[in-house]
This record gives C-alpha cells, sequence and structure tokens, in this order.
C-alpha cells in the first residue's frame, strides 16, 4: 500500500514536469517567431536543464549510506528503468549513433543488435541474483562470491581496478561529447565546455548520490525523449506523412535503394571518383619514392610561396601557401604515415556509395565475409559488455525487491527501445533528404547549415563539399560528413525551428550528463566503499564513509574533465574499448559466479587477468594508434572487438584454475544458495 | 487432510535454470542466425523492407524485449509456486503439531 502511493506520486511529479517542459517548448517557439535571437534560444535551453538537474540535485541532498548508495532500495521498477535507460543512452548512442548508421549502412546496425541484445544477459543471468545479494558495489559482489579462507581481498581489489578503469574510460567519453555540445552551441572554447557541464554534474551526484541521480535521471530521460522523437516525427511527417517514423521509413529506404543504384553508374560521380583515384595513385607513387619525394615536395612547397609572394599575389593565397608549408611533413617517416592515411582516404572516396540496406557489401565474397565476422565479433563484444559494465549493473541494487529489479530490466529495455527503433529511421530519413535535395543542387547555392558546421572546426571540418570537377552542381562524391554532426544537425538539415535544434542539443547534454553522472558515482563508490571501507577503515562511521565517498567524486571528476580537456580519440572508439575490456574482465566472473558453484578465488584471479590481459594486448597488438599494426590481427577481427579473445580467455582460465585449486570457501557456497532463492 | 504437494529443494532452481537455458537459446540462435544468414535473408520483402535490414534495425532488438517480458513473467510464476509450496511446508507442520 506505502509502496502503491510512492509510485503513484511520482507519476504525478513526472507527469508535473513533463507538463512543464512541454510549457517551455511552447513559449520558446513562441519567442522563436516574435524574434529572440537564436543564441538566446541555445543559452536558455543549456540554462534552463542544467538549472532543473541541479534543482533535483539539491533537493535530494543526503548523506545517509543506504540513501546515498543504492537511493534507500525503493525505486520502482518502472522509475528505475527509465533512470538506467537515461543512464545507458550516452553521448555515444545520441549523438554519434545516427551518424554511424549514415555511414556505414548495415554494418551500423551492429551498435543497435549488441546494446538491446545485452540487456536478455543482463536480465537472466546477472541483474536478479545481484539484487538478492544486496550490498552496494560490483566489487562487493566478487569479493564475497570469491572468497578465500583467510580473505576476500584480492578478488576485491582486481574487481574496483577492473571497475574504476573501465567507468574511467567511458566517463572521458561522456565529459568530450559535453564539451563538444556545450561548445557548439554557447559558443564558449571546447575547455571551458567541459568544465561548465562539469559544473553541473557535480552539483548532483555530488550533494545526493545515487538517490539525487536516480531522481535527475528520469527527469533527464523525457528530455532526451523529446529530443530525439519531435525532429524524427517532424521529418516523417514531410517525406512519409506518418509521424510514427519507425513503421513508415521502409518506403523511404526503398526510394534510397533505387536512387544508390542510379548514383553507382552516374557520369559526373564517375568523374569525381576518377579525381579521387588519381589522387590516390598520386600519394602511391610519393609513397614509394620516399625519401626523396618527401625532400622534393618540401622544396616545391617552398618555391610556391616564393613565387606567390613575389607575384604580388592575394593575402589569402599566400597564407593558404603559407598553411600547406608549416603543415608539411616533419620527416619522411611522417611523410609516410601521413601520405598511408591520404592514400587511404582518397581511395575510400573513389568507390561507389555504401549501399545502406545491403548486408556487409565486398568486392569478393572473403572481404564481405570478413565483414561479417567483424559484425559478429562486435556484436558479441557489446552484448556481454553491456551485461558487465558496472554502472548499469549497480542500477539494480536500487530496487525494493527482486522480482522488481527483473521488471526493471523489462522497463529499462523498453524505455531504450523507444529511443533505438527510432535511430534507424532518423539515419535513412536523413540520408533521403542529403540524396534529393543537396545532391545535384547548386554549388554556388550550398545551404546555410553547410557553413555554420564547417567553420566550427577549421582544421578537422565536420562538414566539406567541394567541387572537385568544377561543374557547379553538387556530387554525392564531393560530400563529407562527420558522423558525429548528423543528429546534431539534423533540424538544420530539414530546415526546421531552431527552438528544436537547442532541444536536440539539450537532449544530447541529458545523455552525456546522465550517463557521466552514473559512472562517476561507480567510481566513486568503488574506491570509498570497497577500498576505504572495506579495506582501510572498516570501522569508519556512515558520514565520514559518504564524505569520503564525496572527496573522491570530486577528485575524480577533475581528473577525467583534464583527460577529455585533451582530446584523446573519437567518443565510438572510446565507448567501444570501454565495452570489450568490461566484458573481457568481469563477464565470465560475474557469470559463472552464480551458475558455477565450483569457481573458486584462484580462478577468480586468473580469469580477470587473463581476460583483462588478452583484450588489452589484443588492441595494442593492431591498433595502429597505440603502435600495432592492422597486419597483427586474428582472423581479421578490429581491435574494438577484442573482447572476442577476451571473453573466453577469461572463462577458460576462470574454469580450468578453479578445477586445479581447492573447492571454494563453504561461506561463498551458501551465498550462491542464497542469491539463487527467491 | 491436506494434498500432500512434490516438494524438491532444488525444484525452485531447476526450473529457473531450464527457462533460463531455453531463452538463452532463442537469443542466440535468433541473433547469430540472422546476421550469419544476413546476406541470404535480404532478398526476402517485409512490408517494403528487405528482411534482412528490418531485423538487424527493429525485429531483433523486439524479440529481445519479448525475451525479457517472457522471463520475467514465468519467473514470476516459479516464484509464485515456491512461495505457496512453502507455504503449505509450513501449514502441514502446523497441523501435525496439533494433531500430537
Amino acid at each position: 500500500m506505502k509502496d502503491g502511493s510512492f509510485f503513484w506520486r511520482l507519476v504525478r511529479y513526472y507527469a508535473w514536469y513533463t507538463g512543464g517542459f512541454i510549457l517551455l517548448l511552447v513559449v520558446l517557439a513562441i519567442l522563436e517567431k516574435e524574434g529572440l535571437p537564436r543564441t538566446w534560444i541555445g543559452y536558455l535551453f543549456m540554462f534552463a536543464t542544467i538549472v532543473l538537474y541541479a534543482g533535483i540535485g539539491i533537493m535530494s541532498r543526503t548523506s545517509d549510506v543506504s540513501e546515498y548508495y543504492v537511493a534507500g532500495r525503493r525505486v520502482p521498477g518502472l522509475f528505475n528503468g527509465m533512470a538506467t535507460a537515461a543512464d545507458w543512452i550516452s553521448a555515444a548512442t545520441f549523438i554519434s549513433l545516427a551518424g554511424g548508421l549514415y555511414l556505414q549502412g548495415f554494418d551500423g546496425l551492429a551498435y543497435i543488435i549488441g546494446w538491446t541484445g545485452g540487456y536478455c544477459l543482463v536480465a537472466l543471468l546477472i541483474a536478479p541474483y545481484l539484487r538478492k545479494f544486496g550490498q552496494y558495489t560490483i566489487p562487493d559482489f566478487l569479493a564475497a562470491r570469491y572468497r578465500g579462507r583467510t580473505s576476500s581481498n584480492p578478488v576485491r581489489v582486481l574487481a574496483v581496478a577492473a571497475t574504476v578503469v573501465i567507468s574511467f574510460i567511458y566517463v572521458v567519453a561522456q565529459i568530450y561529447g559535453v564539451g563538444l555540445i556545450t561548445s557548439r552551441f554557447t559558443g564558449v572554447d571546447f575547455s571551458v565546455g567541459i568544465f561548465l557541464g562539469l559544473a553541473s554534474i557535480l552539483v548532483c551526484s555530488f550533494l545526493g548520490g545515487m538517490r539525487a541521480i536516480t531522481w535527475t535521471q528520469v527527469a533527464q530521460y523525457v528530455i532526451i525523449l523529446f529530443a530525439y522523437l519531435i525532429p524524427v516525427i517532424w521529418l516523417s511527417m514531410e517525406h512519409t506523412h506518418s509521424p510514427v517514423a519507425q513503421v513508415s521509413y521502409g518506403s523511404v529506404l526503398a526510394q534510397i535503394t533505387n536512387i544508390e543504384k542510379k548514383l553507382d553508374v552516374d557520369p559526373k560521380e564517375i568523374d569525381v571518383r576518377a579525381i579521387f583515384k588519381a589522387n590516390a595513385d598520386d600519394y602511391d607513387a610519393r609513397l614509394r619514392d620516399l625519401p626523396k619525394s618527401w625532400e622534393q615536395g618540401r622544396i616545391e612547397a617552398q618555391q610556391h610561396l616564393e613565387l606567390l609572394k613575389r607575384n604580388n599575389s592575394s593575402l589569402i593565397e599566400i597564407r593558404a601557401a603559407n598553411r600547406a608549408l608549416n603543415s608539411y611533413p616533419k620527416t619522411p617517416e611522417e611523410a609516410e604515415r601521413k601520405w598511408q592515411q591520404d592514400k587511404a582516404s582518397n581511395l575510400a572516396r573513389a568507390e561507389p556509395p555504401v549501399p545502406q540496406a545491403t548486408p556487409f557489401p565486398g568486392a569478393t565474397r572473403e572481404a564481405s565475409d570478413i565483414k561479417r565476422n567483424n559484425f559478429l565479433a562486435l556484436v558479441f563484444c557489446l552484448m556481454m559488455g553491456t551485461a558487465s559494465l558496472p554502472h548499469i549493473l549497480m542500477r539494480y541494487y536500487t530496487t525494493p525487491s527482486v522480482q522488481e529489479s527483473r521488471k526493471s530490466v523489462f522497463w529499462t529495455l523498453f524505455f531504450i527501445l523507444l529511443i533505438y527503433l527510432t535511430v534507424p529511421a532518423l539515419a535513412v530519413l536523413v540520408k533521403y533528404y542529403i540524396y534529393t535535395s543537396l545532391v545535384g543542387s547548386d554549388y554556388a547555392h550550398l545551404p546555410e547549415w553547410v557553413s555554420y558546421w564547417a567553420n566550427i572546426d577549421k582544421s578537422n571540418p565536420l562538414v566539406s563539399i567541394t567541387d572537385f570537377n568544377h561543374d557547379g552542381l553538387v556530387q554525392l562524391s564531393e560530400i563529407t560528413l562527420d558522423g558525429d554532426m548528423i543528429m546534431l544537425a539534423t533540424p538544420e538539415i530539414a530546415g526546421l525551428p531552431y527552438f528544436v535544434s537547442g532541444l536536440v542539443a539539450a537532449g544530447g547534454l541529458a545523455a552525456a550528463l546522465s550517463t557521466a553522472d552514473g559512472l562517476l558515482l561507480t567510481i566513486s563508490n568503488a574506491l570509498s566503499h570497497d577500498v576505504y571501507y572495506k579495506m582501510i577503515d572498516p570501522h569508519a562511521s556512515t558520514a565520514k564513509r559518504v564524505t569520503v565517498s564525496k572527496l573522491l567524486l570530486l577528485v575524480v571528476a577533475l581528473l577525467a574533465a583534464y583527460t577529455a580537456s585533451l582530446k584523446p580519440g573519437d567518443i565510438l572508439s572510446m565507448v567501444g574499448a570501454a565495452f570489450s575490456l568490461a566484458s573481457s574482465t568481469l563477464f565470465p566472473v560475474l557469470a559463472l559466479g552464480v551458475f558455477w558453484k565450483r569457481g573458486n578465488q584462484q580462478g577468480a584471479i586468473a580469469a580477470i587477468v587473463v581476460g583483462f590481459g588478452t583484450c588489452i594486448y589484443y588492441m595494442l597488438h593492431t591498433y595502429p594508434a597505440l603502435g600495432g599494426s592492422a597486419s597483427g590481427q586474428w582472423f581479421h577481427i578490429a581491435p574494438m572487438a577484442a573482447g572476442i579473445f577476451g571473453v573466453p580467455a577469461g572463462l577458460l582460465a576462470l574454469i580450468v584454475v578453479s578445477l586445479l585449486t581447492p573447492p571454494p570457501d563453504p561461506r561463498a557456497v551458501a551465498l550462491v544458495h542464497h542469491v539463487r532463492t527467491p | 487432510m491436506l494434498k500432500p504437494r512434490p516438494h524438491h529443494p532444488a525444484s525452485h532452481w531447476h526450473s529457473t535454470r531450464r527457462l533460463t537455458l531455453g531463452l538463452l537459446l532463442v537469443w542466440f540462435v535468433l541473433t547469430f542466425g540472422v546476421i550469419f544468414f544476413a546476406r541470404e535473408l535480404s532478398g526476402i520483402r517485409w512490408f517494403g523492407w528487405p528482411l534482412s535490414f528490418y531485423m538487424a534495425a527493429q525485429g531483433l532488438a523486439l524479440a529481445y524485449l519479448l525475451i525479457v517480458a517472457v522471463y520475467t513473467w514465468q519467473m514470476r510464476k516459479i516464484d509464485r509456486r515456491q512461495q505457496e509450496s512453502e507455504h503449505n511446508r509450513g501449514h502441514n507442520r502446523e497441523q501435525k503439531r496439533e494433531q500430537q
């Protein structure tokens, strides 16, 4: 009865909140009509939403241990599902996923399958058992399950290390996303944007821990949902005359396939592709001539600059030549690396467009098979990773009962699907828009958004359209779009009013902030609860534990923001690495911990070390940016899917080492029996 | 006299395990079957989509939701059966005590 009234009170609060948010949208739409400048609309969205999150954080401030760590274990399944969905939908999903589907076609769907199918594993193998165990963190569970005769600390230390490393990589990617959005929509510098976002993350999680984060995340989910669905519904109404894009975009897909077939044989497109092919051949010739070609190229660039200066050419030309000389490779080695990249990108652009709906397109059956295997490997890693990400699993501690935690996984997947079923529709609709209204249009009259997005980052433009064959028309092969801008720019591409752009930015910010919040709390809880309370000072008072947790949160957050400000890599690859690492390190111990009684401490240590080691080794060995090379790949599997080797290695290590060593402690076996009973 | 219910201590875990295994099998066959044969399936049309595209973009995700729903619903039944049998055992013991 009490639980029931609590549930309905929550429903009432969030209904009012949603109503208020719709009102804000309407007011801003009217203000825009009345002539409010665009920048103000951007500011208002950012400001209003951040104040809102901070407000919820302040209202839910707490110093009670159970409230701080697990929100008092009374979050109803439906609301925990919403909060977990917000926790789950990260900057990678919101900003990059639609772009990934746009650029990669069918291959991008691996993310959709992996990130939803993983919840089957969460529901069936992990969440209910963790809730039955009923402590505070993931290392807690592993330490109790794999306790030794004398101490449970070795497994705990390893689990904490894994949790911290995985969550840290992931949180850096989120804060990077926060920086991107705030800097683009408010015009502040990237690093200032990062720290602005950080401030709002901290107000929320710092004061109220899990309790504040849960109620903020529910609020953030509502914003994410509106921000994703409104532009898609709008586009869908225009192109298919039906608001339900998820159902109606099939007809658009068929049209896209037809256009692609025409573009494949269009003489002008073939022209442009031939230009790229020639460029690639040029780079190839230069690469073969190294180091002589490098020397020659430098001299030519210098001569070109001097010639321009002598002829009193325009300042713009001289500047361009100067820039070219400055960015010319400093050594033959650098030249080789750079030209290899340029050759590859030119070769890629010399190919006909990636067909949106064809699975694993490849020139030969073998190339196509490699794509299929990579698709399978990526799906595997993303699924196993989903089932072992600590910040997601931790959320299932907050429900009132085991049954409620099962229901909660269902609601999580339900709320995730509301967004995920829309993502492919968005990618297809935007692609249709580009194919029909940009391709073939007049080069001299490009739409406004092109120059706007091209100017945000001049050295590495997010959009570039260059008239390579000088025919005055835009060809598809002349357009390059960055995957990270497609969702954020959708409202502008489709010519929607600016308040929709502001809404999308607010949604992206909510997605990045909610995930960053959950991750930071996971890191600080693992450190304060598992390291400080369980290992350093078991007699610490509850107030002291929460204070330590808050302090650690601050330190970790600053460290993560600093790392993100160094721009370590793009969002999707950082997130992919985190998934592979999580799956290799934690999945074997978590799943077999419940389903295999014989697993013992030595086995768990071996599993974590071997899984982590295999995954890291493969990434270092095959990822060019980390000093590896693609020639070291096993079965042509990309480094991002390293978990496909890590997970089996970890499982095998757990089984073999456990069987070679004495059976587990009776208390561990009793724990297994305990979590298995309802 | 109450009907004696057969009770095995492992029965709850036994049915849980069977359900889990069955649903995992469905999950596995569906996922890897669709991906492995995606090229062959793309010739089939499904309400305007090529079947493999539809399955990868939306169909599989909906199937996963169904799997989780079936699991939640069935587990509630299994849990309830267990509670009832425990309740009955308690009831039987009380009756015996009264008879003595």
